[in-house]
């Protein structure tokens, strides 16, 4: 976009909160690994799970074990969040991305299928045999900074 | 193989271990479901007891957690270290804005301080029916 020749590194205007631009969404969802993926159980129930994740082309990879998170993604609605501080900047984030689970186990499950080769490093132990992926419906994010403050006091 | 057994356990924490982390965090995530799709918001938060206690302002955490089935996480992590750990609440959350029941009372003692601008007149109140935790690595 033109404008960001003209802004190179945008940010919020102190003291609001602010949608963040597309292209700042991607760069944050691009350069994280960790985010937290909610699930609805069959009760209506929401489930929040923290997940180690990759991010390219529109899609998050994750990998899961057998259990609660494979139980309830694949064909699922479900929220992939990633939040963050940026102390020196005094600047608070959140990127939600919006999409459909899906299981890419399997070869045949491509286009799907290659995340198998990104480089997704669970921290957590255990086997995580399983992909899931999301390809994003929506990304939305929003920023602020800490207003100034005018008072003279603190900084 | 690791060369220190056990380090990398996966373990459960107790509900008293996950009352002392939600304690001693402030920044926390509050899943809705909204005509069947989960979203996720980051808040500021305090407790008081087992009651968590969130301001917001007019939007969509007001205008559709109240009377809901909700769920609120923590989590910390240690790269480096190896190290994790995660607190999932599940409950029902109230509007706690100006009602004199036993939980708006109590979450209106606790202090959460909003980072975000914004005006944030409501309280939200999450009640655990649940809380489970994780941890995993070495604490240090």
């Amino acid at each position: 976009m033109a404008q960001n020749h003209l802004v190179p590194n945008p940010r919020p205007t102190p003291g609001r909160l602010e949608p963040m631009p597309k292209d700042e969404c991607v760069r944050r969802l691009t350069s994280n690994d960790i985010g937290r993926l909610a699930l609805v159980d069959g009760e209506g129930r929401p489930l929040i799970f923290p997940v180690n994740y990759f991010f390219d082309e529109g899609m998050v990879a994750f990998r899961t074990g057998p259990g609660t998170k494979l139980d309830l993604a694949p064909g699922a609605p479900v929220c992939f969040e990633i939040d963050g501080w940026d102390p020196y900047a005094d600047l608070g984030w959140s990127v939600l991305m919006k999409g459909i689970a899906h299981d890419a186990t399997h070869p045949r499950s491509s286009p799907a299928g290659k995340v198998r080769y990104w480089p997704v490093r669970p921290l957590a132990p255990g086997s995580r045999e399983h992909w899931i992926t999301i390809r994003a419906d929506e990304i939305t994010g929003r920023w602020f900074r800490k207003a100034l403050r005018t008072d003279g006091v603190g900084s | 193989m690791t060369a220190s057994p056990g380090v990398r356990a996966l373990e459960q924490l107790s509900e008293e271990e996950c009352l002392d982390l939600l304690a001693h965090q402030s920044v926390g995530r509050l899943a809705v479901v909204i005509d069947g799709q989960p979203q996720i918001f980051p808040v500021n938060y305090s407790t008081n007891g087992r009651i968590i206690a969130i301001r917001t302002g007019a939007g969509t955490i007001i205008a559709h957690a109240p009377e809901s089935k909700v769920a609120f996480e923590i989590d910390g992590h240690d790269t480096s270290a190896g190290t994790g750990w995660s607190v999932m609440v599940q409950g029902v959350a109230r509007d706690a804005t100006d009602s004199f029941d036993d939980v708006s009372w109590a979450a209106r003692g606790a202090s959460p301080l909003p980072l975000a601008p914004g005006g944030k007149p409501f309280w939200v109140a999450v009640e655990p029916r649940k809380i489970t935790g994780r941890r995993f690595g070495s604490r240090s």
